[in-house]
């Protein structure tokens, strides 16, 4: 019995262990990243489609990803409006964002990471539908 | 001899100058050099009537020196007839010649050998053999030839009255007979007896009656021709011996009009010697008297008391003589003190009555030509106060003042400060006319102060001023008119003080002038900022800078170069602006508001971005 205590794993086990434990690190990350992003349904806005024709994509849904920059105002009716800073195309593009008042809870401030789901509303702003951090 | 007598000689004797000369000179009487005082005799203007001189009398006023005749008005001194004459005067030679010895002489032989003590036939034909060498010397003008003349026809006359005596003798001698014939006529008829029947006897008569009338008849018919023979002989020798006498008195009044006064006391000689009948009546101021005017009297008394005869015409001569030659003395007295005003004008009245007289032509050309400059410059300030020469008259007083002691500039000099003195008023009101541009009172002032002082310096220097400053406003106006129809406002700012002084009588051009600089002010500030921004690399805010002053001013040319230079070295910025804007216009509040965003995130100063995040945020959040 102390002999078989004694005897050492062989090498092809060892790997064929770190193989198993990689694969399910893999898959287990796999999937709980697919369960961080709560909007991977949505399309992801195109800042540079905004900037073209805003008019054009009112009545879209789109899920944007970015940095609350400034507060460009504040109405008790309408909420909040920001100036979001998305990361595309290698540069910065500041957009519009109007955060109802629906999440006055909600404390923003300037340099937060947020991921919002927005609806370009009739005014061609994009307007909060939910929002996490980032 | 009364003042009176003595200024009817001078005015007398101006009349014979004057028309010696040539006819008066009218003086304005506004003229400053020739002040006419109020109550300067004027006469009457009858132009009817053909009396001596006509009806109107010359009259002179000693306190201005004023002579008035026949409606024209002179000042002794002034009159440039007289002036020239006395200069000529002033600069001609003594006359010391050997003819004019010789002239002299003979006068005064003449005057010798008809004096009164002296007088006889055969002095008189000596005399009158004179006359005629006499006259041969030229400044004596003849009139020795014309007394010589007249002294002819009086001979003329006399030979006649003494044919018309011997006439009358053969008539009385014939008048005599034939009153003898006629009373021997009247006798003889009652030699036969008469019949002694009263019928036949008273027939007898009447015969006898009848023959004696038919004998006397013819006698008594040419008694009465000669007796009427004799009377008009009578009357006829009297007409030609008073013709006579008038045209010799005629003669003597017109060498005393003339100044000849030596000629006077000379003629006068002549005439006592033909005329020696003690009648000495001058029967040519009758008419003279006549004509006389009321005024004319106040001034100088009844002519009619003056010169009766002819001796009072011989001692006004005398007078005359006696006064030129104290003038004389007195002008040789002054020089020698220097008062050459006064020397001057001793002479020259000296000169108007004694023209002719040996003082006066005797006197030495030396110490006339030191008044000659005096006069000349007198005279020179007369003629520049009369043409209103008011610089160069102010310079004649002070040379005046340096030549003479005596010269009086207060009433030159009066003349010329008002003058100035009002000049200067009107000029100042011409000025002030100018600037409020009341054109019509400009006018008139520059008017009036040419007709005060037409060779004022300063007239031509403020009106030519006023004129070019006129000239110059209205360009400036028409620029300004037409540089602002061009929107050309840099040209107005460039020429800003220009068209400042140009407007500044036009309230609404002045009003558009100052939105112009206030544009183009803005317009600087903006290039300055951007200047200075471009110089610090920051050429966004370059852009941003001239964009502002653009939007203000889209028409200036120095602010579309300087756009369209920072354009290019912003263009980002700019392309994000422009967007903006653009989508703005169209509405598109959200791509607009994103382009401001990405504009502000190019340039974080720009206040355009700022103002358009703020303005659309508001829009935004409205209600």
């Amino acid at each position: 019995m102390s002999r078989r205590a004694h005897r050492k794993p062989s090498p092809a086990l060892w790997l064929a262990f770190f193989a198993a434990f990689s694969l399910l690190g893999g898959l287990g990350a796999f999937f709980f990243q697919k369960d961080g992003d709560p909007y991977r349904t949505v399309e992801r806005l195109k800042p540079e489609d905004y900037y073209e024709n805003a008019n054009s994509l009112k009545g879209n849904t789109y899920q944007v990803e970015g940095t609350i920059a400034n507060s460009l105002g504040w109405s008790q009716e309408k909420g909040r409006l920001f100036s979001f800073r998305v990361q595309h195309g290698g540069r910065d593009r500041p957009l519009p964002l109007l955060i109802p008042p629906r999440f006055r809870e909600i404390n923003l401030q300037k340099g937060q990471k947020y991921r919002l789901k927005v609806r370009v509303n009739d005014a061609a702003l994009l307007e909060v539908e939910e929002m996490s951090k980032a | 001899m009364n003042r009176r007598i003595f200024a009817t000689v001078v005015f007398t004797c101006l009349c014979g100058k004057t028309a010696l000369t040539q006819n008066p000179q009218s003086i304005p009487e506004s003229s400053p050099a020739t002040p006419v005082q109020g109550g300067s005799p004027k006469l009457a203007q009858s132009k009817e009537g053909g009396g001596f001189l006509g009806k109107d009398i010359p009259s002179f006023d000693p306190g201005s020196e004023v002579m008035a005749w026949d409606g024209k008005i002179w000042n002794v001194q002034d009159q440039r007839v007289f002036r020239a004459r006395f200069e000529k005067y002033l600069n001609s030679e003594e006359e010391t010649g050997e003819d004019a010895k010789k002239y002299r002489d003979r006068m005064k032989t003449m005057l010798d050998l008809l004096s009164p003590a002296k007088a006889s036939k055969e002095n008189f034909r000596k005399a009158w053999a004179i006359l005629p060498q006499a006259s041969e010397y030229e400044p004596d003008a003849g009139l020795c030839n014309s007394l010589d003349d007249a002294i002819y026809g009086v001979l003329m006359a006399q030979r006649e009255v003494t044919k018309i005596d011997d006439q009358n003798r053969t008539l009385a001698q014939r008048k005599d007979t034939l009153e003898w014939n006629s009373r021997f006529a009247a006798d003889s008829g009652l030699l036969g007896p008469a019949p002694k029947n009263p019928a036949a006897a008273e027939q007898w008569n009447k015969e006898q009656a009848l023959k004696r009338d038919m004998k006397m008849q013819p006698l008594l018919t040419e008694l009465g021709e000669v007796n009427a023979s004799i009377a008009g002989n009578r009357v006829k020798k009297e007409a030609l011996r008073l013709q006579a006498k008038i045209e010799f008195q005629v003669l003597i009044a017109q060498l005393f009009l003339q100044r000849r006064f030596e000629h006077v006391l000379l003629a006068n000689r002549f005439y006592r010697t033909l005329f020696g009948d003690g009648d000495s009546q001058l029967r040519v101021a009758d008419d003279y008297a006549a004509n006389q005017s009321d005024k004319n009297k106040e001034s100088f008394g009844d002519i009619s008391k003056l010169p009766k005869t002819i001796g009072q015409l011989d001692a006004l001569a005398n007078e005359a003589i006696r006064d030129v030659r104290e003038g004389v003395e007195a002008f040789s007295f002054l020089l020698e003190k220097n008062e050459l005003k006064s020397a001057s004008e001793r002479l020259s009245e000296a000169f108007v009555v004694g023209e002719y007289l040996p003082e006066i032509r005797l006197l030495p050309r030396t110490k006339k030509r030191q008044v000659i400059e005096f006069t000349q410059k007198s005279n020179q300030l007369l003629s520049s106060l009369e043409v209103k020469d008011y610089e160069r008259a102010a310079a004649l007083v002070r040379e005046l003042e340096s030549i003479s002691r005596d010269f009086d500039s207060a009433k030159p000099m009066a003349a010329i400060e008002t003058a100035r003195t009002v000049s200067a008023l009107h000029l100042a009101k011409a000025r002030a006319a100018a600037s409020s541009g009341d054109r019509t009172t400009l006018e008139n002032e520059l008017r009036s102060a040419t007709e005060i002082w037409p060779r004022n310096p300063a007239l031509a220097e403020v009106s030519g001023a006023i004129f070019s400053q006129t000239d110059v406003q209205q360009q400036a106006l028409n620029d300004f008119d037409r540089l602002y129809a061009q929107k050309n406002f840099r040209q107005i700012y460039e020429d800003k003080v220009r068209f400042i002084a140009a407007t500044a009588l036009d309230r609404v051009k002045q009003e558009k002038l100052k939105q112009v600089l206030d544009q183009v002010q803005l317009a600087e500030a903006a290039l300055l900022r951007a200047a200075e921004l471009a110089k610090r690399g920051d050429s966004a805010g370059a852009w941003e800078s001239v964009e502002r002053g653009f939007s203000d001013y889209p028409d200036d040319p120095k602010l579309n170069q300087a756009r369209a230079e920072f354009t290019t070295k912003a263009a980002e910025f700019v392309r994000s602006i422009r967007t903006a804007q653009e989508m703005e216009r169209k509405q598109q509040w959200g791509s607009s508001l994103a382009w401001y965003l990405q504009a502000q995130e190019d340039y974080a100063s720009s206040e355009i971005a700022q103002e358009g995040i703020l303005r659309l945020s508001s829009k935004i959040m409205e209600p």
